[in-house]
C-alpha cells in the first residue's frame, strides 16, 4: 500500500473503512447516551423528590466526569475487558452527569405555580410528572443529553484504544504514522458527527416548545436507531484475537506485511500500546504486536515469535541530533557517542521493565545504569548553552533522554533539558526540525518508513540488512532535514508479534510462520 | 357543606400559621377569607383540598372528613383557582380547560362540549382562542382561563387564591364584575382569599376577618363594618369605612329612616340599591323608590341623614 496522493483518494480507497467506522462511532455514542438516559433521568427524577440524595448522587457523577478519559478506559479494562464492551461503560458514565443534573434542574425549574395547580386539579405524582413536570422540563433534559452527545463523539475517539473501534482507529493510526490524510479522515468525519448530532437535537429542542409530549416519545425511537448502528462485525471464526495498535494496522511492516508476505488472517482489534500488553496477559487477547525490547514483554511473560522471513525492519535506536547544533557546539556528539555499543536488547528491556513494570523514576533507572557502565560523572553546572532533549511517549525515550542529559552535563559545559512525552513520531520529529528541541533518539526503522517514507523498491532492497538502513536514514535526513544520526546504541527495538510463553509452548508456535499455519488448520 | 373544627397548623419558619379556627360555609355562599398577608387565609384554603395537613383538628365536605378519601378525588370535586393562574403553558387553553374532565375520565365529545361551552360563556369564543397557548392571552384572559378551568368538571366547590390578584386594578374591577354575573357560580359554594377589602366587601356573602392564625370576626358586610367584634376588625375596616357603608348599606335597610320629601323623582330606583349606586344616581336628579309598598322620594340630605340615623340606632342596640 503506497500512500494515497491526495485526501480525497484517501477518502476513496478507505471509503469502506471509514463508512464503518462511522457507523461504530454514532453507536458508540448513541448506546451509551441511550444507557445514560435510561438510567440517569429516573435519577433526575428520583433526587428531584428526595432532595437529600441529590448532593450524593451529583457528586459521584460528578467526580466520575473528572476521571481522564483514557483513564477511565483503562479502569474498566481489568473489569470488563477490552473491546466495545468497556467503552459503552466508560462513555455510559461520562454521559451521566449532563443527563442526570438538566432532569434535576429541569424538573426543579418547573414553576411551582403550575405543580401547585396540577396537584390541586387533582393530578397523582405520576400523572403531574409525566403531564406537567417532565413536559416542562423537557428543554433542559434535552440540552443535557445533547451535551452528553457531544462529549460522547469526542470521547468515542478513544474507544479506539480498548479495540471498540470508531474514528479514533484512523485518527491515532495518522498521528502513529505521521499520516495526516488518515489523520484527518477520522477528526474530520467525527467533528462532523458532532456538528450534526448537536444540530439534530437542537432542531429537537425546538420542535418541542409546541409539541414537547411527542419529544417524549421521538427521543427513545432516535435514540435507539442510532444506537442499532453499533453491531460488531465478527465474521472471524479463529479462535486466535490479535491486537494490533493503530500505527501496527497501518504499516506495511505491520498487518499488512503480516498479510501479504505470511498469509496470516487473524480475527483483529485495534488497542492501544498501553494497554496491549495486559489485554494478552489477561488472555483478552492471545497475538499482540509489541515491540521486542517493551519491559511488560519480561513483566507479563510473553513470548516474541520469530520474523522469519523477514518483514519488521531493523529498528536500531540512535540520537539524531540537528546539524546546526552539532557544529555549534562539536564537543556535544563525542559525548552521546559513548552510549554507543553499551546497551543490547536484554540490558534495554531488564531497563524498561524497571520503569514501566517496577515503577521505578527513568531518571534513577538512567543513572544506575551509567554507574555501572562506568560512564556517570556528576554534572558539571556548565553555562555554555542548552540542550534541548525530546522523547516519545514509550518507555525507551524516557530513559534514553535521562541518560544523555547525564551525559551532556558530565562531559561538556552545556546544560540539557528533557521534553519527554511528545507524543509519536510525527509531534516529535516536528518539533525537531520546527527548533523546538535539539535532538531525541530515533530508531532508524522509523526513519526509513515513517519520515523519510522511501520508495517500495529502495526499502525491499535494504530492509534486511541494518547497516544499510542506516546509512540510508543517515544520508537521507542530513540531507533532507539537516538532521544528523549519531552512533546506534545496540539494542533493536523492532516490532514483533508475541504470545503469552504458556499458549504459544502448548500450540507449539515459535515464529510467525507456525502461527500462520496453525491459524490457517483452525 | 364545608366545616373547619379546630384546626392547627404551624411551620418551622413561623409564618402563615393557623391556630384552633373553626368555621362553617353553607352551602351557595360565598366565604371570603380577608387579612394581610401571613395570616394564615391561604394556608387554610390549602388545608382544605389537602394541599396542607392540619397538624390538629379536621375538615368535613358534607359531613364527611376529608382525610377518609384520597387526595386526589377530593381535589379533583373542588375547583382550585390560584392567583397566577397556573395555567400550563404547554397545553393549549382548550386542553388546559379539559384538565379534570379528563383526570376524571369523562370521554372525549363530552369534555369537548363542555369546555368550549364554559369558553362562551368567559367571553373567550372558542373559534380564535382554543388552540392558543396560555402565553398569547393577556392577564384577564388568563385568569378567565384559570376559572374555566376550575369550574370545568362542574364541582359543587370552588376555592379561590387572590384570583385577581395578579391584575392591574383595571381589569381587576372588570373580571370582578363579570364573576359576579356569571351563572355557574351562583350554585356554587365558594371560598375565596384576599387581602382587598373592598374585594372581600363585593364579592362575599360573608367575610372572615383573620389574624395571625385566627378569626377575629366573621359575618356578613354591615355586621363588621357596624358591629365590628374588636379593635382590629374596626381598625382593619378604617380606610374605606364610608365607603365600604354606602356600598353595604341598601335602601330597604335604612328604609325607616328616610324622611319623604314628596318632590317628584326624575329616577327610580329598587330598594336594593346601596346607598353608594343611589348618591351617583342623585347627582344626575331626584330619586324615588319602592319598598313593601311604600313610595319615597329622597334627595342627598335625606339620605346622608338616614344613614346617620340607621348608625345611631345600629350603635345603641347592637341591631337595626
Amino acid at each position: 500500500m503506497d500512500t494515497p496522493e491526495t485526501f480525497l483518494d484517501f477518502i476513496r480507497q478507505q471509503s469502506g473503512k471509514l463508512l464503518e467506522q462511522t457507523l461504530t462511532h454514532t453507536g458508540l455514542t448513541f448506546i451509551s447516551v441511550l444507557i445514560a438516559v435510561c438510567i440517569g433521568v429516573p435519577a433526575g427524577i428520583l433526587i428531584s423528590r428526595r432532595k437529600k440524595l441529590a448532593g450524593p448522587v451529583l457528586g459521584i457523577t460528578g467526580i466520575l466526569q473528572t476521571i481522564p478519559s483514557i483513564a477511565l478506559l483503562g479502569f474498566m479494562i481489568p473489569l470488563l475487558g477490552i473491546g466495545p464492551k468497556p467503552a459503552i461503560v466508560a462513555l455510559f458514565l461520562y454521559a451521566l452527569l449532563p443527563v442526570v443534573r438538566n432532569t434535576y434542574t429541569g424538573i426543579l425549574g418547573v414553576d411551582p405555580n403550575i405543580t401547585e395547580a396540577a396537584t390541586g386539579m387533582g393530578m397523582s405524582p405520576r400523572q403531574l410528572l409525566l403531564k406537567v413536570q417532565l413536559p416542562l422540563a423537557m428543554p433542559v433534559i434535552l440540552a443535557g443529553i445533547r451535551t452528553a452527545t457531544v462529549i460522547n463523539v469526542g470521547v468515542a475517539t478513544l474507544a479506539a484504544y480498548i479495540a471498540a473501534g470508531g474514528l479514533g482507529e484512523f485518527i491515532f493510526g495518522g498521528i502513529a504514522l505521521n499520516n495526516t490524510h488518515m489523520m484527518l479522515a477520522g477528526a474530520i468525519p467525527a467533528a462532523l458527527l458532532a456538528i450534526l448530532f448537536d444540530w439534530g437535537l437542537s432542531r429537537l429542542q425546538r420542535l418541542n416548545m409546541r409539541k414537547a409530549r411527542k419529544t417524549v416519545l421521538v427521543l427513545p425511537a432516535v435514540l435507539l436507531l442510532l444506537s442499532s448502528f453499533y453491531l460488531l462485525p465478527d465474521t472471524y471464526s479463529t479462535r486466535i484475537k490479535a491486537g494490533f495498535t493503530p500505527e501496527f494496522m497501518g504499516r506495511k511492516d505491520g498487518a499488512i506485511g503480516l498479510r501479504n508476505v505470511y498469509g496470516l488472517h487473524l480475527r483483529t482489534l485495534v488497542i492501544s500500546d498501553m494497554i496491549m500488553y495486559k489485554a494478552a496477559y489477561g488472555k483478552k487477547l492471545d497475538v499482540i504486536s509489541g515491540s521486542s525490547t517493551d519491559g511488560r514483554v519480561k513483566a507479563f511473560d510473553l513470548m516474541v515469535l520469530k520474523d522469519d522471513k523477514h518483514i519488521f525492519p531493523p529498528y536500531y535506536a540512535a540520537p539524531v541530533v540537528r546539524q546546526a547544533v552539532l557544529e555549534k557546539y562539536p564537543e556535544l556528539a563525542p559525548a552521546l557517542d559513548q552510549l554507543s555499543g553499551t546497551i543490547n536488547d536484554s540490558i534495554m528491556t531488564e531497563l524498561n521493565y524497571r520503569v514501566d513494570y517496577l515503577k521505578q523514576n527513568p531518571q534513577q533507572v538512567a543513572k544506575d545504569f551509567l554507574v555501572s557502565a562506568r560512564l556517570w560523572k556528576p554534572a558539571r553546572n556548565g553555562t555554555k548553552g542548552t540542550i534541548r532533549i525530546g522523547a516519545k511517549i514509550f518507555g525507551d525515550g524516557y530513559i534514553l533522554a535521562n541518560m544523555y542529559k547525564m551525559l551532556i552535563e558530565g562531559y561538556t559545559d552545556l546544560n540539557a533539558t528533557t521534553k519527554t512525552g511528545l507524543g509519536g513520531t510525527k509531534i516529535v520529529f516536528d518539533a525537531l526540525v520546527n527548533d523546538q528541541i535539539d535532538m531525541y533518539p530515533e530508531y532508524t526503522g522509523t526513519g526509513l518508513l515513517v519520515i523519510l517514507q522511501a520508495p517500495q523498491q529502495t526499502i525491499d532492497s535494504i530492509i534486511g540488512d541494518s547497516k544499510k538502513v542506516y546509512d540510508y536514514v543517515k544520508k537521507g535526513f542530513a540531507e533532507q532535514y539537516q538532521v544528523r544520526w549519531l552512533q546506534p546504541i545496540g539494542f533493536n527495538n523492532t516490532y514483533a508479534l508475541m504470545m503469552r510463553r504458556e499458549q504459544a509452548s502448548r500450540l507449539h508456535i515459535n515464529s510467525i510462520s507456525d502461527l500462520a499455519k496453525y491459524v490457517h488448520h483452525h | 357543606m364545608i366545616k373547619v373544627s379546630h384546626v392547627s397548623k404551624s411551620f418551622s419558619h413561623g409564618k402563615n400559621a393557623v391556630n384552633d379556627l373553626s368555621f362553617e360555609v353553607q352551602p351557595g355562599e360565598t366565604l371570603v377569607l380577608l387579612g394581610t398577608s401571613g395570616c394564615g387565609k391561604t394556608t387554610t384554603l390549602r388545608m382544605i383540598n389537602r394541599l396542607l395537613i392540619p397538624d390538629q383538628g379536621e375538615i368535613f365536605i358534607q359531613g364527611k372528613a376529608i382525610s377518609s378519601e384520597t387526595p386526589e378525588t377530593l381535589r379533583r370535586n373542588i375547583g382550585y383557582v390560584l392567583q397566577n393562574t397556573g395555567l400550563f403553558p404547554h397545553y393549549t387553553v382548550l386542553e388546559n380547560i379539559s384538565v379534570v374532565p379528563q383526570l376524571l375520565q369523562w370521554d372525549k365529545a363530552r369534555i369537548r362540549s363542555r369546555a368550549l361551552a364554559l369558553m362562551e360563556k368567559l367571553r373567550l369564543p372558542a373559534a380564535s382562542y382554543a388552540d392558543v397557548y396560555p402565553q398569547q392571552l393577556s392577564g384577564g384572559q388568563q385568569q378567565r382561563v384559570g376559572l374555566a378551568r376550575a369550574l370545568a368538571a362542574d364541582p359543587p366547590i370552588l376555592l379561590m387564591d387572590e384570583p385577581f390578584g395578579a391584575l392591574d386594578p383595571l381589569t381587576r374591577i372588570s373580571v370582578r364584575k363579570e364573576f359576579k354575573l356569571l351563572d355557574e357560580l351562583n350554585s356554587k359554594t365558594i371560598i375565596l382569599v384576599t387581602h382587598d377589602v373592598e374585594e372581600a366587601f363585593e364579592l362575599g356573602s360573608r367575610i372572615c376577618i383573620m389574624n395571625e392564625g385566627r378569626i377575629q370576626q366573621m359575618g356578613t358586610a354591615t355586621e363588621l363594618l357596624f358591629n365590628p367584634a374588636n379593635d382590629f376588625v374596626r381598625h382593619f375596616l378604617d380606610k374605606q369605612r364610608l365607603e365600604l357603608e354606602l356600598k353595604s348599606l341598601r335602601l330597604r335597610d335604612i328604609w325607616p329612616y328616610l324622611d319623604e320629601t314628596g318632590n317628584v323623582a326624575d329616577i327610580t330606583l329598587s330598594a336594593d340599591t346601596n346607598c353608594w349606586d343611589t348618591l351617583e344616581s342623585l347627582t344626575h336628579g331626584k330619586v324615588g323608590s319602592t319598598f313593601r309598598g311604600e313610595n319615597k322620594h329622597l334627595d342627598g340630605n335625606i339620605l346622608m341623614n338616614a344613614i346617620t340615623a340607621y348608625k345611631k340606632t345600629i350603635g345603641q342596640h347592637g341591631h337595626a
